[in-house]
């Protein structure tokens, strides 16, 4: 009975059944009051059709009141039975018994970022071919385990998104300046699509993610990866990368392990830098010369800045850091004060590890 | 209801007279004074949900503001409501030349209404920089204290509408008086005088709710 | 009742109408209500084409999955822009404004509106308004959206500051002509014409026009806010300056939804009227049908919330505003009910008005049922901002209230300009917009069920069967929208004579000739009957 309509998408998440139950029943009480007046309509409409030269009147009727009351009744139960089905949906859909891990996610134009308790971190960004899109196209967002309870907080750098995984009936706003939540426990192993569904501007369309559920002992292998390992060189990965790796036999993954810490650590410092850039810097400022938010980085280093209010001054490590800890200290001429104070969000040696990077942009 | 006169005639080619008598007037008028209502009642919800998330903010933005100014304004309002009552008095039982000189009084109680806030009260806040964008403004957002920065736009907006109103309102009453003056209204037809007065006596309410939440704010 | 005079073929009327006057300025500077409300159809159903074409537009481009010829940026204004002009300059003001000021004084047996000048200058506003939507295209075409979400909307600047303006100057004009009609109905009745005389036409746009009143206000100062917001940075709805996003959501829909119920009150009037007179019947349970007009504006303005249940009330706002709103479908379900009845034992015609509203109570009740998928919080997660929300208003609002547009075309066109229009081809007409609308949006429907966003520019693969069958219904659509419209110009155009009352109605409109004469009536009416007393004998 619940699977006679292919209508609803696959059912990916605990309360996706609840959810489809209330969307049945709405649907055959809705098929039964549909049939019931088109069917009547549709009698009447054939008897008491008039033939061609027929110039009388109908019948003289004008109302009936014990009629009026009872189909003034009888729909009233049938839409509060309604109310209160979808009541108890509601509050599974709102109450978690008990969550098992909390992710905060942060909507941008036009992408995503989760940011796991771990300090592990994804990021998304914009499609912007115009060609065809797949989901193979989709870029993973979060990995969660299957089967358990995941919370995840909701906010956004500048406008209203939505957070849509249909596949799990789940659906939040991300609100600037505000945080909301949102919960969902995959039921499968699988990819499943994500999707912005509040309108955020021009690529509204092309900033889809992929919400990855883990089996168990994926999950656990996922959790023994390093943070900084994981942000800076599995983060970007497929799915399916990341999978593969989380399969490999016990040995290799250890080695792997092993191998992508060192790596990491052996990495120069404006390396680190360009990963920060794109967490953190790119959705306002270019490397390749063009005008964004922010000024550009290119050729940034060791220029003449000229400020608002007239005054110049010489692009220098000093100046950088300043910018990054408290940017309306001085303000770029041409542009608004819209830069982010990062004072207490990024350590010295990251700070240093941004400067560098800018510097190598000529 | 009683009152609409329907003549029923065929006058050949001119645009029908229709009459809905003083009574349709001033129901047309009290309806178009709920859509007043109802268009500072939005205002009035912004003020509502900001003044409760940022209290305290809002009770600090009160030292800026000039009590007495306001308190002045308030009695110049309420005076000039006074005269438009008297001046509809007076049309309606023929003192034409008393009301002409009632409704020259409420032209210059709203328009001395005006004169101070455009003289004294308003140029004093931008001097400051209080206006949204202005100097002091920005001040309050980056120290935080966006809900003074709130204040100041709610401010604005609500004393600019009124003002807009009473701009609207000085209009009307002026041409009023120009016909007054041409003995146009009398005791037989006086009902543009007096939907003209309930205008007025809503612009008047209206700043009496301004009064205190901008001004006696604690 | 009056004896309407009865004009043979070539003879001059022996009375003067209301299109005898020539000439750009009597049309510009008229006072006479039934001149008003065709100015007010003829830019209506200019803005009916631009706003269609716009949609053909961007439906030619979803067809295929992947960019075919418009940027994101030329999609998101064309859906905007034919969600803004559709909503503000057609489907609120085309009934009301339109057919409501040519037909609500003659139905009440008045001259004209309460205040003409004021009537004038709603006219005027209207036509502002359009203007100044338009101009705003000079500016950067925007891209919002039709609901202007904050805080995407509160810094573009000018453009958005000009169609707020322009908006808010085209609610003016409807607050006037809702506070025209109400005191029209009250003090300008004709002898006899008690408020049980009175077509339930008029009674859906009495309350119409309360909701006119009470919401439009709103509306307008939330919209000069995001104007200010715009040009001033005011920082309302801008959470950098401490402002609220939701906080405008509240204020947009606290208009919004009651404005939908502006734009289906007034076809339900004309439901009631076209079902009975083409039914020859009494209409079925009058006062039932009155009063549930009052009770959807009145209800319609405690449950804006269920457009925001996943936008971060409160569970209980949540739960509350789902619970009322389950109350809104009660009085809407009465009436189908009762225009169901009115068919029982009736004489009923085929003809293309009758067509039309077979047409719509099939397809506003899917609309109306759909609705209540929504109004559940429980599905309302999943469907909110997907095509079956999209579906949903298309069925409401074209398919109901345009269906309807049509039905008061064909109703009326004899009546408003004394010709007849072509019977045939106006059905050809209507199959092509019946079976084209289903087939544009049932598929959104399922599309929407499966997951699709809405405002999208692209989508994945897997929903591109839906969104080709929707665009060939679309084109269906826009070919029965053109023969339709062919029909009417050519009925004004080049129509055979109508007689006065061709339907055989009972209400004042019928009463007197077509076209009407300038004072409405050529003497004055006193109403003896209710206006649907059809198959009434003597003794009852
Ligand atoms: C003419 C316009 C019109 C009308 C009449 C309606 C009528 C209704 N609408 Fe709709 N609606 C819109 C236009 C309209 N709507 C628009 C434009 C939007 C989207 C705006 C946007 O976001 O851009 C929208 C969005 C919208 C939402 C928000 C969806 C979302 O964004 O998530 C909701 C949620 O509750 C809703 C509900 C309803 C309900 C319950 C009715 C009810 O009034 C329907 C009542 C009728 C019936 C229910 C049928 C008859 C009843 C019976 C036969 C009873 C027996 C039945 C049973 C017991 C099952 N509508
Ligand atoms: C009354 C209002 C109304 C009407 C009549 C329509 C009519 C149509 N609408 Fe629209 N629609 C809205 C109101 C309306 N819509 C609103 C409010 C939105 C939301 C916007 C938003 O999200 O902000 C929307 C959104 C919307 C979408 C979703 C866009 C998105 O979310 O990405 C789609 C998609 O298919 C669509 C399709 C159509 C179609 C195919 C028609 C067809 O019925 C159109 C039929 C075609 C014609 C009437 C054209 C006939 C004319 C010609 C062929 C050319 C002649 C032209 C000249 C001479 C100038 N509409
Ligand atoms: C929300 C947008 C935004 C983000 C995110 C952002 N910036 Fe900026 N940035 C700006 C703007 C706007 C300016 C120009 C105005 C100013 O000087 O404050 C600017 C200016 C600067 C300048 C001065 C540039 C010049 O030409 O003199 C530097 C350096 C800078 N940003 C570094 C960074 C770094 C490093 C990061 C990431 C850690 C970052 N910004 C993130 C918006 C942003
Ligand atoms: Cu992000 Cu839409
Ligand atoms: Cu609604």
């Amino acid at each position: 009975m619940l699977n006679l309509l292919a209508l609803l998408p696959e059912r990916a998440s605990k309360y996706a059944i609840d959810v489809d139950t209330v969307f049945l029943v709405v649907f055959w009480l809705s098929v039964i009051a549909f049939v019931l007046v088109v069917g009547v309509m549709l009698i009447f409409m054939f008897k008491y059709r008039a033939r061609d030269n027929d110039e009388r009147d109908g019948a003289y009727i004008t109302h009936n009141n014990l009629v009026e009351i009872t189909w003034t009744i009888v729909p009233a139960i049938g839409l509060f039975a309604i109310f209160f089905l979808s009541l108890e949906t509601y509050r599974k859909i709102k109450y978690p018994e008990r969550v098992s891990l909390k992710v905060n996610v942060t909507a941008r134009q036009w992408g995503w970022k989760a940011e796991y308790p771990d300090g592990k971190k994804l990021i998304t960004g914009t499609i912007k071919e115009s060609g065809r899109v797949t989901t193979d196209d989709f870029q993973p967002i979060l990995y969660v385990p299957a089967g358990e309870p995941v919370e995840v907080i909701l906010t956004s750098q500048d406008v209203l998104h939505s957070f849509y995984v249909p596949d799990f009936r789940a659906k939040y706003d991300a609100i600037p300046g505000r945080y909301t939540k949102l919960w969902f426990q995959a039921t499968e192993p699988g990819k499943y699509e994500l999707f912005c569904a509040e309108y955020c501007g021009m690529w509204h369309s092309r900033m889809p993610a992929l919400v990855v559920a883990l089996k168990p002992k994926e999950w656990e292998r996922f959790q023994k990866l390093d943070a900084s390992t994981f942000n800076n060189s599995l983060a970007s990965l497929t799915a399916d990368s990341l999978l593969a790796i989380l399969n490999l036999p016990e040995k290799e993954f250890a080695k792997f392990v092993g191998k992508q810490k060192e790596a990491m650590a052996s990495l120069p410092l404006h390396k680190r830098g360009e990963m920060l850039y794109k967490n953190l810097c790119a959705s306002c400022h270019t490397t390749d010369g063009s005008k964004s938010v922010g000024p550009t980085f290119k050729g940034l280093y060791g220029k003449m800045e000229k400020l608002k209010g007239g005054s110049t001054v010489k692009v220098d490590e000093n100046y950088i850091r300043e910018s990054i800890l408290d940017p309306t200290a001085k303000i770029v001429a041409g542009y608004p004060p819209a830069m982010p104070p990062f004072q207490g969000q990024l350590s010295e040696e990251e700070i240093q590890a941004l400067i560098e990077f800018i510097k190598t942009l000529k | 209801m009683e009152k609409a006169v329907l003549e029923r005639e065929t006058h050949g080619g001119h645009h029908p007279h229709v009459d809905v008598g003083v009574d349709g007037m001033k129901f047309g008028m009290w309806l178009f004074l709920i859509t007043e209502l109802l268009l500072f009642g939005g205002l009035f919800t912004v003020y509502a949900a900001f003044h409760s998330l940022y209290l305290a903010d809002f009770k600090a933005a009160h030292h800026y503001i000039n009590v007495n100014i306001g308190f002045v304004n308030t009695l110049v309002l309420i005076t000039s409501s006074f005269f438009m009552a008297m001046a509809v008095w007076a049309t309606q039982t023929d003192r034409k030349r008393l009301a002409s000189i009632f409704l020259g009084l409420v032209v210059l109680l709203g328009l001395a209404f005006l004169f101070v806030k455009f003289t004294f009260e308003w140029p004093e806040k931008f001097a400051h920089g209080l206006h949204p964008g202005g100097k002091e403004f920005m001040h309050f957002v980056q120290e935080g204290h966006v809900g003074k920065a709130l204040f100041f736009s709610l401010y604005f907006t609500m004393t600019g509408l009124h003002a807009l109103h009473v701009i609207v309102g000085v209009g009307i009453l002026a041409v009023m008086l120009f016909f007054a003056l041409k003995g146009r209204y009398s005791s037989r037809n006086y009902g543009p005088v007096e939907v003209a007065g309930l205008y007025w006596h809503l612009v008047d309410v209206i700043w009496i709710y301004l009064f205190p939440l901008f001004y006696l704010i604690k | 009742m009056i004896e309407a005079t009865k004009v043979e073929k070539g003879e001059a009327r022996p009375y003067e109408t209301y299109l005898d006057k020539k000439g750009l300025m009597s049309w510009l500077f008229t006072l006479d209500h039934k001149r008003i409300g065709l100015m007010y159809l003829t830019i209506s159903m200019i803005f009916f084409l631009v706003g269609g074409l716009f949609a053909l537009i961007f439906r030619t481009e979803l067809m295929f999955p992947g960019k075919q010829f418009l940027s994101p940026y030329a999609h998101n204004v064309l859906f905007t822009l034919h969600g803004a002009l559709l909503i503000f300059m057609v489907i609120i003001p085309m009934i009301p404004a339109g057919f409501g000021n040519f037909f609500l004084p003659i139905m009440v047996g008045a001259k004209d509106v309460a205040f003409p000048r004021l009537n004038l200058m709603s006219v005027w506003l209207f036509a502002i308004g359009g203007i100044l939507l338009l101009l705003s295209l000079l500016f950067g075409p925007i891209d919002t959206g039709w609901t202007f979400y904050t805080p995407y909307s509160a810094s573009k600047g000018l453009n958005v500051f000009i169609v707020s303006l322009a908006v808010f100057i085209l609610g003016m004009s409807s607050i006037l002509t809702g506070l025209n009609f109400i005191v029209t109905t009250h003090k300008l009745r004709a002898k006899g014409m008690t408020w049980g005389r009175l077509p339930l036409f008029v009674w859906a746009l009495y309350a119409t026009s309360i909701v006119q009143l009470i919401a439009t206000p709103v509306l307008g100062i939330t919209l000069l806010l995001l104007g200010l917001e715009n040009i001033l940075k005011i920082g309302f709805f801008d959470p950098r300056l401490g402002g609220d996003p939701v906080l405008f959501q509240h204020l947009f829909w606290f208009y919004s939804h009651p404005a939908v119920y502006l734009m289906i009150l007034p076809a339900f009037g004309v439901v009631s009227e076209v079902v009975s007179i083409h039914s020859r019947k009494h209409i079925f349970g009058y006062w039932f049908i009155a009063a549930s007009s009052l009770a959807i504006a009145l209800i319609g303005f405690i449950v804006w919330g269920h457009h925001m249940f996943t936008a971060g009330m409160s569970p209980t706002a949540d739960i509350l505003f789902s619970f009322l709103t389950f109350f809104v479908a009660v009085p809407t379900a009465v009436k189908i009910f009762n225009w169901v009845a009115t068919m029982y034992k009736g004489k009923i015609r085929f003809t293309a008005p009758m067509l039309y509203i077979f047409a719509f109570l099939f397809i506003f009740l899917v609309g109306g049922l759909t609705g209540l998928f929504l109004a559940s919080v429980g599905t309302d997660i999943h469907l909110h901002d997907t095509y079956f929300v999209v579906a949903h208003f298309h069925f409401t609002m074209v398919g109901a209230a345009v269906f309807a547009i049509f039905a008061a075309f064909f109703h009326w066109l004899p009546k408003m300009f004394g010709k007849m229009y072509n019977e045939k081809w106006a059905k050809i007409g209507w199959f092509l917009n019946f079976v084209g609308f289903n087939l544009t949006f049932i598929p959104q429907f399922i599309m929407g069920s499966m997951g699709m966003p809405r405002r999208y520019w692209d989508y994945p693969v897997e929903f591109w069967p839906y969104h080709f069958v929707s665009t060939i219904g679309a084109f269906m659509i826009a070919t029965g929208v053109l023969i339709s419209v062919g029909v009417i110009l050519h009925a004004i155009l080049k129509g055979k004579k109508a007689p006065d009352n061709p339907w055989g109605g009972m209400s004042l409109e019928w009463q007197t000739p077509s076209p009407p004469p300038t004072e409405n009536f050529l003497k004055e009416p006193v109403v003896t009957h209710g206006p649907y007393d059809f198959g009434k004998k003597e003794g009852h």
